[in-house]
């Protein structure tokens, strides 16, 4: 009786635990992926992938940055084997008037919508860099890590995507 | 600055609260290892329901194939799924409408193939394609547009399964629908080459072609003006576009692939490839350009035409990517080439009802 009861407080005891890492990395890990795969629908797929990952595999984190490296690299993984899919490497090939819009998102202004959509022409590889340099000022260094790139590929693709950003946003300031 | 309207733009892009709950719920309630459950009930009800008003029952006792596939690339999809099952045969393959989502004026349709039970031949056997040959009827008129993707080959039913997207002019209305195909291509194949672009032209002459079709990531006006397209006639109002002016078409090969040109001009490294006479075969190129760090990308847009080779029509594509010259020279090409052997006409059409369905 005791054990089961034992069993039953270390099961809510790790619910809660779930529950607060769920609640702290959620918007983290969904902007990624929706910066990543560009529509809600697979942005939502991904974000239950990641958690349910970390729930089967519980790591044990050693710190604050630990834990959100581990989850913006299994972000960014989940997301390179949404990619792999035949089915979606099809879905790339359709005409961009098929992609959700920034616009369709509440709460965004013109101006951020006209940004968001701009990332989203971007290929895959600079998209990464382009969110984890910008959104969660990771160093170039830390980009490699959670891209598992080397420090000079990650570079480039930021130097190159911020060009094309650049280009598609008529010259804006970077 | 450029950071801080990146991250007004992004802090607006949150998991939805009930996604959030449903996730948390889940968690609480201990149904982490198998996501798969989360769907079933939907469907299995959803299955019922197709039960009271369909010719034939559908089987609930057990999550289709299909759905599986299709939980697997798509949950979000599949949770949507209203199971149909309803067959019909026409030169030895049998498809069925396994399930289909209808909202608003667009539908997702699951396909499946697979040779009929009395067939001695063995034409479902891999990869396949409906090659444009299908439509989704509500009685007020058919779908427009459309896409269809082969999803795969499950080798224990013997099953080529697809997914059709259809897109109407009006909102889905009629409890009574009508899907129809014409034609399967069997025996797909594909084969990755090198594409050599070290013979890259810098001049190259163009002429104008009229174009059966045009897309890509890019909009046109992205484009400089020479590659945008040009008014059609008063006798032909389709676009027309300045294509390069390569190989002609009666000496490229009727049945395989053939490079026409390849140039860069006014920033855009353009790439021709002839398909042959396409009829019965489907042949299509997915181009990919490689830079020096592997990074590899499809073209940002590509046009379509075709043109008169005695009897024949050869089809042409010439993909566009915006690329600064200075670069050029660290990229590689490649492309995977897609044929298809057996092109199978048949009459394929099968009615269902979606009454008492929760459209």
């Amino acid at each position: 009786m005791d054990s089961m009861r034992r069993e039953k407080n270390v099961k809510q005891i790790k619910t809660a635990f779930y529950e607060e890492v769920i609640r702290r990395n959620s918007d983290m890990v969904y902007r990624l992926a929706y910066a990543l795969v560009k529509t809600r629908d697979d942005a939502d797929d991904i974000y239950q992938e990641v958690f349910l990952r970390y729930m089967q595999n519980e790591p044990d984190f050693q710190n604050a940055e630990h834990e959100k490296a581990w989850f913006l690299r299994v972000t960014v993984n989940c997301c390179k084997n949404f990619w792999k899919s035949p089915w979606i490497r099809r879905r790339v090939a359709m005409e961009q008037k098929e992609i959700e819009q920034g616009g369709m998102i509440p709460g965004l202004s013109d101006d951020s919508a006209a940004l968001v959509d701009a990332v989203k022409r971007l290929s895959k590889n600079y998209r990464v860099v382009i969110h984890l340099f910008y959104y969660e000022e990771l160093s170039i260094g830390e980009i490699a890590a959670v891209t598992n790139a080397k420090a000079s590929t990650v570079r480039t693709r930021l130097t190159r995507a911020r060009r094309q950003l650049g280009k598609i946003l008529k010259k804006e300031e970077i | 600055m450029f950071e801080s309207r990146y991250k007004e733009a992004y802090d607006a892009i949150a998991p939805s609260q009930e996604l959030v709950e449903n996730l948390i719920g889940r968690t609480k309630a201990g149904n982490i290892k198998n996501k798969r459950n989360r769907f079933v009930p939907k469907v299995a009800a959803a299955a019922a329901a197709v039960c009271l008003v369909t010719a034939v029952p559908v089987c609930a006792a057990q999550v289709p194939v299909f759905y599986r596939i299709v939980e697997y690339l798509s949950p979000a999809l599949a949770d949507q799924l209203v199971p149909i099952e309803e067959s019909c045969t026409s030169q030895g393959i049998t498809m069925q409408v396994e399930a289909i989502h209808l909202e608003g004026n667009e539908a997702e349709i699951i396909i499946s193939m697979r040779d009929a039970d009395d067939s001695t031949q063995d034409l479902v056997h891999g990869e396949m394609d409906l090659y444009d040959s299908y439509g989704l009827s509500d009685y007020v008129s058919d779908s427009v547009i459309g896409g269809c993707h082969f999803l795969t080959y499950d080798a224990q039913e013997d099953k080529a399964y697809f997914q059709v997207t259809v897109r109407s002019d009006h909102a889905y209305h009629a409890e009574k629908l009508k899907f129809r195909a014409r034609a399967v291509l069997c025996d797909k194949s594909e084969e990755i080459r090198d594409v050599d672009l070290s013979g890259t032209v810098y001049d190259a002459k163009t002429k104008l072609v009229t174009l059966s079709g045009s897309g890509g990531l890019m909009t046109e006006e992205m484009l400089p003006d020479s590659l945008r397209k040009v008014s059609g006639t008063s006798e032909d109002p389709r676009p027309r576009t300045n294509v390069i002016d390569g190989i002609a078409a009666a000496d490229c090969a009727a049945d395989d692939f053939t490079v026409t040109g390849i140039a860069y001009q006014d920033g855009v490294l353009r790439v021709q490839i002839c398909m042959g006479d396409n009829w019965e075969s489907d042949r299509h190129v997915a181009l990919f350009l490689r830079d020096s760090d592997g990074n590899e990308r499809h073209s940002d847009r590509s046009v379509g035409w075709d043109e008169e080779v005695g009897d024949a029509r050869y089809v042409f594509y010439e993909d566009y990517y915006i690329e600064d010259i200075d670069e050029l020279s660290d990229y590689t090409m490649y492309g995977i080439f897609y044929s298809a052997e057996t092109l199978i006409e048949g009459d394929w059409n099968v009615t269902f009802r979606l009454d008492g369905i929760d459209k």
